[in-house]
């Protein structure tokens, strides 16, 4: 019952590198998820979920941005955003609106995508696929069918008469 | 007569009832021989558990606000008791050690995990 290199526990130097608070933190979670092997079903049941909060805990404390201001800023993004759509459709005309409001729509979800990462809510990894999948849905419909034009019905009209 | 505390823990887990008397009774027979923290280790032995399971049954207290987690850091040179600490942040803020006279860095010192009653109320027991 020591600390991580004492208690039978592997004392690597990638966790002696850890602070004193992280590696006991670590170690209580190694003896919950030991004890998610308990013969005690009941303790076992218990220590599953324990270990699910403690987890959730060090989480939250880890947070560079406390969950609920990253919410606030989230839902401040997203009205932000609506409002610069409604403004684009009153003030321009309705394509140059909807290319705008796509772009915004589409910047102000990477931000809040963003705020959900800096407040632990989001890892990095599920942040880049969404920052990936936003990019195709909105910049994609804007461009991809303008790179698709010279394929168009016109165009093969012209090349087979040319044939 | 038990505690509405430890019977509201006891009401959240019902299933755990008996274990936590168990643990309970042992508590307040290591409080009544003058002993002021619960080591797993040693109640993991009392109670015929391994030391997760004792840890899994004295956090389940720690939620309840029954007992109350702390820190004791060894010296790893001397094996002395450099200090207590009751925030897990506080491992992060020691003190220089006097024996040494240093400030030891992490991988020199030892945290033993221990509970004690909650509010100091160590007299009284839990129960």
């Amino acid at each position: 019952m020591a600390g991580r290199g004492q208690g039978g526990k592997k004392g690597t130097n990638e966790s002696l590198s850890l602070s004193l608070s992280a590696q006991t933190h670590q170690q209580i979670l190694d003896y919950l998820k030991v004890a998610e092997d308990s013969t005690h079903p009941e303790i076992r049941d218990t220590a599953v979920q324990l270990a699910k909060d403690a987890s959730e805990h060090q989480r939250k404390q880890t947070a560079r941005l406390q969950p609920a201001t990253a919410a606030m800023l989230s839902l401040l993004t997203l009205a932000l955003a609506g409002a610069s759509i409604w403004y684009f459709f009153v003030h321009y005309s309705e394509r140059v609106a909807t290319i705008m409001s796509v772009m915004v729509f589409g910047l102000a979800i990477i931000g809040v995508c963003l705020l959900a990462m800096v407040s632990n809510q989001l890892s990095q990894a599920n942040f880049v696929k969404l920052v990936e999948a936003v990019w195709s849905k909105s910049v994609g419909s804007l461009w991809g069918p303008r790179a698709k034009h010279p394929e168009s019905p016109e165009r093969e009209k012209l090349t087979s008469n040319d044939d | 007569m038990s505690s509405p505390k430890f019977e509201r823990v006891k009401k959240n887990n019902p299933r755990l009832s008996d274990f936590l008397d168990r643990l309970v009774s042992y508590i307040n027979s290591q409080i009544q021989s003058g002993e002021s923290y619960i080591i797993p280790k040693l109640a993991a032995a009392a109670l015929r558990l391994t030391d997760a399971e004792a840890v899994v049954l004295l956090e389940v207290l720690v939620k309840g606000e029954i007992l109350q987690r702390i820190y004791n850091v060894y010296c790893r040179k001397n094996e002395t008791l450099l200090t207590t600490v009751e925030n897990i942040d506080d491992l992060d803020r020691l003190p220089r050690c006097d024996d040494c006279d240093e400030c030891h860095s992490p991988r020199d010192l030892k945290v033993e995990i221990a509970y004690r009653v909650k509010n100091g109320n160590v007299r009284s027991g839990i129960v």
